[in-house]
C-alpha cells in the first residue's frame, strides 16, 4: 500500500479512522471542541467507576467527574470505565497507540469494562507501514535506554476471542467495549 | 500456604475423557503413530472438527494472494531467509540490544536448561503463582508440567489453552487449541470445574473464564509469554493476541519471562510493517489482531505500571545446526497455522493431537523430527498426502513438500542403507528438485500424486507405521488439492467462521475477526 494512495486529507483521515474502528468492532466520534469532549466522556461513564490518567490535560475531566459524582475506585481492578490519551492512531486500521511513560495508566486500556480513548486528531497517521516507521524513529532516537517506553500497546477494537467453535465473542480480558472520541 | 490459582480451582472434579495420548502430562508411552491415528480418526468429534476446519478453509477463498498481499509475502520470505543466513549474528545483537533496554537474558540450548533457568528465576522470586499467555515453545519445553512439579501454579490464559489445559490436554491447533471441543464439552468442564452448571452458551462461557482468570492476573507473581517477532536492532520484542491476556500477563505480576526460539528473530523492527500484515492475513484473514504488544523492557523510573525484571530465555534445541543444514528453510516459519488448517490429513484426523508432537499438521511433521530433543515421533512426515496445499497457503513460502520428501528418505536411511523404500524416496526427492524445483512444486505434486498412488497400489513401500494406518482407512492417501478441497458442509447456520486465535511464538490468545478479506478493502 504506498502512502499516496492515502487522503491526506484530516477529515478524510478521521473519516476513514471511525470508519475502520468500527468495522472492528469500536464506535468512534468527532467532538467539537473541548467541552463537548468532556460533556461525551461523562456521558458514557454514567455513574461508574472510572480510572482516568492523571495528566495536566485531562484535569478538567477529572474536574467535571468529580464534580458529577463520579468516583474513582479504589482498587484499579474494579474500574468500569478506563480513560487515556493515545500517542498515535492509526486510521487505515482503526488503530490506538499507546506507550508507557511517567503519567501514564495503561491499565485503564486494559482493566474495564470500557475504554474511552481520547484522541487528538494531529496524532492520526494514514496507515500501519507509516506508523512502524514512526516508532522505529521513535525507538531508535531515544538517548538513553531508560528512557524508552517500557511498552509500546497497539490496540485495534475490543477485545475477543474465536475459540469456541471458532466463534466469534467479544470481551475475553480486555475490554468488550471501545470507544474513540476525536479532539482538536 | 502458597497461593493458588483460582482459575484452576476445582479441576481435580474435572472427568478426563481424553485418550491417554492426547494427554498433556502422561509420556504417550509405547503409542504407536499409525493406531493413535486411526483411534483419532474415530473419535466421536472428530468429525465435526473435519467439517468446521473445512469451512475455516471455504471461508479463507482458498491459498489466493492478492495485492498487495503477494507483494508483502515476497517480501517477508526474502526478510525470513535473509535471517536464517546469519542466525546466531541475529540472535547476538538481539541479546545485545535487549540487554541495553534493560531485560536479563538467558541462553539454553535444551528444553532442560530452559526449564531450569525459568525455574530459577522463579524460586529465587519468591513465584508462587504464574499466568502464561499462549507459547509453543513453552509445550515443546514441558514448562508448566515442570513447574507444577515444584509446587508453582501455572494457568495458562488464553481460553483455548485453558480448555486443554483443564482437560489435561494437548493443545489441537496452532490458534484454536481447542478446536477438537464442542461448547456442550467446554460447559461440561466448566461445571465441573465449578460445581455449578454453565450452560453451553458461548457468551457465557467466554465469561466464565473472564471472571475465573481475572483473579489469576491479579495476584500472579510472574508472567510467561512467548514471542512472536524480536527485533535484533531495538531489542523489541512483540506480542500479539485478539483476547489481550498478552497485555496482562506482560504488564500485571512483578516478574515477566518472555520465552522464545532463536528463529522468531528478526533483523529489524520495520520489518514489522510488512511481517506483522502477513501474519494476520495467513492466520486469520484479520487485518489486525486486536493487541500487538511491543516490549522494550521492565518498568522505568516514573512509570507506573509494568513489570519490574523482563527476562528474555532464547531456545535452541538444535536449531542452530537445522540453520545449517538442508532443511534450514523450516526455520523461515512465522507459526500463522495456515498449513494446518489447509491440511487434508490434519483435517481428518481431527487436528494436531493425533501427531502426538507439541507441533502438529505440515509444520510439525518437517519441525519435529528435526529438534535436537524431539517433541514427537520422528516418522511425523509420513503423515502427509503431498498434495501441496500446505505450500500454497504458507507466508514465506516454505518447501513443505519437498523438506517432508526429504525427512521420509531420512527416515528410511536410518533404518539401513539399503532400504528399499528409502532409496525410493531418495530417488523422487532428487528427480524432483532437479526436474521441477520447489517453486513449481505442487504442479509437480499434480503430476507425480497418481503416479505415487500408482506406485502404492503396485505395493510401494510406506514405512511400516504409515503403511498399517493407511490400510482400510478412507483417507485420502495421494491426494491432489483439488480433491483435497471436496468435502463436507459447513455445519454452521450463521456467518462462516475465520480462524484465528494467536499464540505467541505462535500468537497467542485467539480470535477470529469479523469475515475482513483485505484484498476487498
Ligand atoms: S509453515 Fe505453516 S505455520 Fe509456518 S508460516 Fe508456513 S503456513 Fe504458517
Amino acid at each position: 500500500m504506498s502512502p499516496d494512495s492515502f487522503p491526506q486529507d484530516q477529515d478524510e483521515l478521521v473519516a476513514m479512522f471511525i470508519r475502520e474502528l468500527e468495522a472492528a468492532g469500536g464506535h468512534g466520534f468527532i467532538c467539537d471542541n473541548q467541552e463537548d469532549l468532556i460533556d461525551r466522556v461523562l456521558e458514557l461513564c454514567g455513574n461508574r467507576s472510572v480510572l482516568l490518567e492523571e495528566d495536566p490535560s485531562t484535569e478538567p475531566i477529572r474536574f467535571r467527574l468529580l464534580e458529577a459524582g463520579v468516583s474513582a475506585p479504589s482498587d484499579m481492578w474494579d474500574a468500569e470505565v478506563g480513560v487515556a490519551k493515545v500517542d498515535f492512531a492509526v486510521a487505515a486500521t482503526g488503530t490506538l497507540v499507546l506507550m508507557a511513560g511517567a503519567n501514564r495508566l495503561l491499565g485503564a486500556s486494559l482493566l474495564p469494562y470500557m475504554f474511552i480513548a481520547l484522541v487528538d486528531r494531529s496524532c492520526l497517521l494514514a496507515d500501519f507501514d507509516g506508523l512502524i516507521r514512526t516508532l522505529d524513529m521513535r525507538l531508535a532516537d531515544f538517548d538513553t535506554e531508560s528512557a524508552k517506553p517500557s511498552a509500546i500497546h497497539l490496540i485495534t477494537g475490543p477485545s475477543r476471542t474465536g475459540d469456541v467453535e471458532m466463534q466469534l465473542t467479544m470481551g475475553v480480558h480486555g475490554p468488550p467495549e471501545v470507544y474513540a472520541l476525536l479532539y482538536e | 500456604m502458597a497461593k493458588r490459582s483460582i482459575g484452576l480451582q476445582g479441576r481435580e472434579n474435572i472427568y478426563l475423557d481424553r485418550p491417554i495420548w492426547a494427554s498433556a502430562h502422561e509420556e504417550p508411552e509405547g503409542a504407536v503413530l499409525s493406531d493413535v491415528v486411526a483411534q483419532a480418526v474415530d473419535r466421536p468429534n472428530t468429525r465435526k472438527v473435519t467439517d468446521l476446519l473445512m469451512a475455516v478453509e471455504e471461508a479463507r477463498g482458498g491459498p489466493a494472494w492478492p495485492s498487495p498481499m503477494d507483494f508483502l509475502r515476497e517480501r517477508a520470505s526474502v526478510i525470513r531467509r535473509e535471517t536464517l543466513e546469519d542466525l546466531p549474528g541475529y540472535v547476538s545483537q538481539l541479546a545485545d540490544a535487549a540487554r541495553s533496554n534493560g531485560m536479563i537474558v538467558h541462553f539454553a540450548s535444551t528444553p532442560g536448561e530452559a526449564r531450569q533457568v525459568i525455574t530459577d528465576i522463579a524460586k529465587e522470586r519468591g513465584v508462587e503463582l504464574v499466568v502464561k499467555s499462549k507459547s509453543m515453545v513453552t509445550e515443546e519445553i514441558g514448562l508448566t508440567k515442570h513447574l507444577e512439579s515444584m509446587g508453582i501454579e501455572s494457568v495458562e490464559t488464553d481460553l483455548g489453552e485453558y480448555i486443554v489445559q483443564l482437560a489435561d490436554e494437548r493443545p489441537s491447533h496452532v490458534m484454536v487449541p481447542a478446536i477438537h471441543r464442542s461448547r456442550e464439552d467446554i460447559a461440561r468442564v466448566f461445571s465441573q470445574l465449578s460445581g455449578g452448571s454453565v450452560r453451553s452458551d458461548i457468551p457465557e462461557l467466554v465469561a466464565f473464564a473472564r471472571q475465573r482468570l481475572r483473579a489469576d492476573f491479579a495476584r500472579a507473581d510472574m508472567g510467561i509469554s512467548g514471542v512472536n517477532f524480536a527485533a535484533a536492532d531495538r531489542g523489541t520484542l512483540v506480542i500479539v493476541t485478539n483476547e489481550g491476556n498478552g497485555r496482562m500477563v506482560t504488564s500485571r505480576p512483578r516478574v515477566h519471562v518472555a520465552v522464545m526460539t532463536m528463529e522468531k528473530v528478526i533483523p529489524r523492527f520495520s520489518d514489522l510493517a510488512v511481517l506483522l500484515p502477513l501474519l494476520f492475513y495467513a492466520a486469520s484473514r484479520q487485518r489486525l489482531t486486536a493487541y500487538q504488544t511491543f516490549i522494550n523492557g521492565p518498568r522505568r523510573p516514573g512509570e507506573q505500571e509494568g513489570p519490574e525484571e523482563v527476562h528474555l530465555v532464547i531456545l535452541d534445541n538444535g536449531r542452530s545446526d537445522i540453520s545449517k543444514g538442508s532443511y534450514k528453510e523450516v526455520l523461515a516459519c512465522i507459526r500463522c497455522g495456515a498449513c494446518q488448517s489447509a491440511c487434508p490429513v490434519y483435517r481428518r484426523v481431527g487436528g494436531g493431537q493425533a501427531y502426538l508432537s507439541t507441533y502438529g499438521g505440515p509444520i510439525g511433521a518437517v519441525l519435529t523430527p528435526l529438534l535436537k530433543e524431539r517433541p514427537g515421533p520422528s516418522e511425523l512426515s509420513f503423515l502427509s498426502t503431498l498434495c501441496g496445499a500446505c505450500e500454497e497457503v504458507c507466508p514465506v513460502k516454505i518447501p513443505l513438500t519437498s523438506l517432508l520428501i526429504g525427512l521420509r528418505a531420512d527416515y528410511e536411511a536410518s533404518k539401513g542403507p539399503y532400504s528399499a523404500s528409502g532409496l525410493a524416496w531418495k530417488a523422487w526427492g532428487e528427480l524432483w528438485s532437479r526436474s521441477y524445483g520447489y517453486s513449481l512444486s505442487t504442479t509437480a505434486v499434480r503430476l507425480v500424486a497418481p503416479l505415487m498412488e500408482k506406485a502404492r497400489q503396485l505395493g510401494f513401500p510406506l514405512p511400516g507405521a504409515a503403511g498399517r494406518w493407511v490400510q482400510g482407512r478412507s483417507l485420502p492417501r495421494f491426494t491432489t488439492r483439488a480433491q483435497a478441497k471436496h468435502g463436507s458442509t459447513a455445519p454452521f447456520d450463521s456467518a462462516p467462521p475465520v480462524l484465528g486465535n494467536f499464540t505467541s511464538d505462535t500468537q497467542d490468545d485467539s480470535s477470529v475477526s469479523r469475515e475482513e478479506h483485505i484484498d476487498e478493502s
